[in-house]
This record gives structure tokens, C-alpha cells and sequence, in this order.
């Protein structure tokens, strides 16, 4: 099933995560149910676009979603409530 | 004024969320709806069919045909009451699909905690409830079937299951059973199922058309994964520096 899954899946997943508090990769592997090799390279693409950060807390690398990655999100929730909107009468 | 931008950033972020959410848990609502519908279908069926084979097994009930046919009539009382139950077996089988869908789509609308500072609620399942959804909707979307060819075909079939109750009651009620306390407790049963099987052909037309949504909406998703990829490195540091700024 992890094989599966689409980029829009994955990202707007982590980035919902990541959204309140700091997640460890362990944590995010665990909630999406990918495979470690899909994880860390979704998890590098987010990084590479900086719409999560990397944060070193005590030696515990952990996830948040920056400004972008709400940016990002905040787009993701209005296209799906926007095409609900544009679609309740048909 | 940085500390308030964020603030506005993240009331907007929870205000595009509280407006998805209300939408999802309508839509959830339904399915709900749709899987009571089933659940209460399938307990008046049951009841119905559990007393209709104890009155045959113990030969309190004789149906008109039985009596009229002899032995064949016998058979074809047993054949209806199989069917019965096969009906009843496939409504089982609905009743788990949806289920099981209901099961996982709850767990992630569930998710929500209060924001400290905004007082609001913050949901983190709502991304899962719609991955649960593509998910429910990939798993039967293969070549030769989609999600929408098996939510027609289960309400065609509990259309035709419906019209075969009605049809069959008249010959349960006119089987002599010498009770007519039983006769009034088998038509609230009817009664029960009939109210319940228009209920849930109105909402299985109901999750027909919300799927055919859902469907058209998928080919966005991945549209807005490609906007990310198109994102690139340059643009990110430029916002950095705007936001230290």
C-alpha cells in the first residue's frame, strides 16, 4: 500500500504533522506507514523547498513545517474546499 | 507587527481548516448515515429471517404454496428463504465495506487540539481522512471495476433485494401460523425493513454522486504536488530573508 501512494499523499500528510509540533522521522514513519527509504526522501524533497525545517534538539533531529509549508497547506485545504463549494449543487 | 503577521498566517490557516473540516464531517456524516441505514436493515432482516426459519423449523408456519404444492411447494419455500438470506449475507458484506471506511474516516476527524494562543481548535486528520478516501477509492478503482461501478452495483442490488422482500411478505403473512401475535411482530419487522431500505437507497445516491465528486477532485491534488515540485530552492531562500527581515 505504501508503494502506492502519490506525492500529494505524502506531503500534504507531513506537512499536517509537522504543522503543531516537532516530529521525529520515527514518529512520521509510524503515522504515513512508508517504507524508511520513501520517508527520507520525501522528507528531503520538503527540506530542499523549505517548506519544513530541520531542527537539532538535543541531539534529536525533529520536523516542523515552516511559513511556506503553511502557505502551502492553507492552498492545499482551499483548493479541496473551494471545489466542494463550486460543486455542492451538481 | 512580525509576531502579528504570524498570528494572521496562522488564523488563516485555521480558518481554511475549520471550513474543510465542517465540509468533511458532512460528508462524513453521510456515511454514517448510510452505514446506520445498512446496520439497522441488517438487524430487521435478520430478526425477520431467524423468526421465519424458526416457525418452518418447528413447523408452526406452512406457506400457501407448501400447502398447495405438496412437496414441491416445501422446496421452493426453502429456495426463497436461502435467497433471503444470501440478500441478508451481501447487506452484512456492505455493512463491513462501508464500515471499515467509517472506522479509519472517524479516527482522523477526531484528531484535534486547542491552540494556546488563537483558543481554536487545531485538526491534524484532515489530510488523512482525505488519503483514507483516495485510498478506499484507489483499492477498487482497477481496470475493469471503480469505486462508483461498486456503489451502483450494491444499489441495484439492494434495490432488487428490497422488491423481492416486499414481494415475499405476502406469502410469510399468509403462511398459517396459527399466531397472530407473530403476524403483527412480522409486519413491524417489514415495516422496519422497508423504512430502512428506501433510507438507504436515498443515501447510497447520495455517496454515488459525493464519489463521482471526489473523483474529479484527485486530479487537483496532484496538481497542486506538481506546483511543489515546481518550487525551487532560490524562491525559499528569498523568503527566508523576507521573513527575518
Amino acid at each position: 500500500m505504501s508503494s502506492r501512494r502519490t506525492k500529494f499523499e505524502t506531503w500534504a500528510e507531513v506537512l499536517e504533522f509537522c504543522l503543531r509540533s516537532k516530529r521525529t522521522q520515527t514518529w512520521l514513519l509510524r503515522e504515513t506507514r512508508l517504507k524508511t527509504s520513501a520517508i527520507k526522501e520525501n522528507l528531503q524533497f520538503l527540506l530542499s523547498r523549505n517548506l519544513i525545517e530541520q531542527l537539532d534538539d538535543e541531539d534529536i533531529i525533529q520536523y516542523q513545517t515552516t511559513k511556506r509549508g503553511e502557505e502551502a497547506l492553507k492552498r492545499f485545504y482551499t483548493l479541496v474546499t473551494d471545489f466542494f463549494d463550486l460543486n455542492q449543487n451538481s | 507587527m512580525e509576531r502579528n503577521r504570524s498570528k494572521n498566517n496562522k488564523n488563516g490557516l485555521i480558518q481554511s481548516q475549520e471550513l474543510l473540516y465542517t465540509k468533511l464531517k458532512r460528508i462524513n456524516q453521510l456515511f454514517k448515515l448510510h452505514f446506520s441505514s445498512l446496520t439497522l436493515l441488517l438487524s430487521f432482516a435478520l430478526g425477520f429471517i431467524i423468526l421465519w426459519t424458526y416457525l418452518l423449523a418447528t413447523g408452526h408456519a406452512t406457506t400457501d404454496i407448501a400447502q398447495r404444492y405438496g412437496l414441491f411447494g416445501t422446496i421452493m419455500t426453502i429456495i426463497l428463504t436461502i435467497i433471503l438470506f444470501l440478500v441478508i449475507i451481501q447487506i452484512g458484506i456492505q455493512a463491513i465495506f462501508y464500515g471499515l471506511f467509517i472506522f479509519r474516516g472517524n479516527c482522523a476527524l477526531n484528531q484535534a487540539k486547542r491552540d494556546k494562543e488563537t483558543k481554536k481548535l487545531l485538526y491534524s486528520g484532515i489530510v488523512p481522512y482525505i488519503t483514507n478516501f483516495y485510498a478506499f477509492f484507489n483499492r477498487y478503482s482497477k481496470e475493469n471495476t471503480t469505486l462508483i461501478k461498486l456503489v451502483n452495483m450494491f444499489l441495484l442490488f439492494n434495490f432488487i433485494s428490497g422488491l423481492y422482500v416486499i414481494i415475499l411478505f405476502p406469502i410469510f403473512l399468509d403462511a398459517e401460523n396459527g399466531n397472530p401475535k407473530i403476524n403483527i411482530f412480522m409486519v413491524i419487522l417489514f415495516l422496519g425493513i422497508i423504512f430502512f431500505w428506501i433510507m438507504n437507497l436515498i443515501t447510497s445516491n447520495k455517496i454515488k454522486k459525493e464519489i463521482v465528486k471526489w473523483e474529479s477532485l484527485f486530479p487537483k491534488l496532484d496538481e497542486w504536488a506538481q506546483d511543489l515540485e515546481q518550487y525551487n530552492l532560490e524562491d525559499s531562500n528569498l523568503i527566508n530573508k523576507e521573513e527575518s527581515t
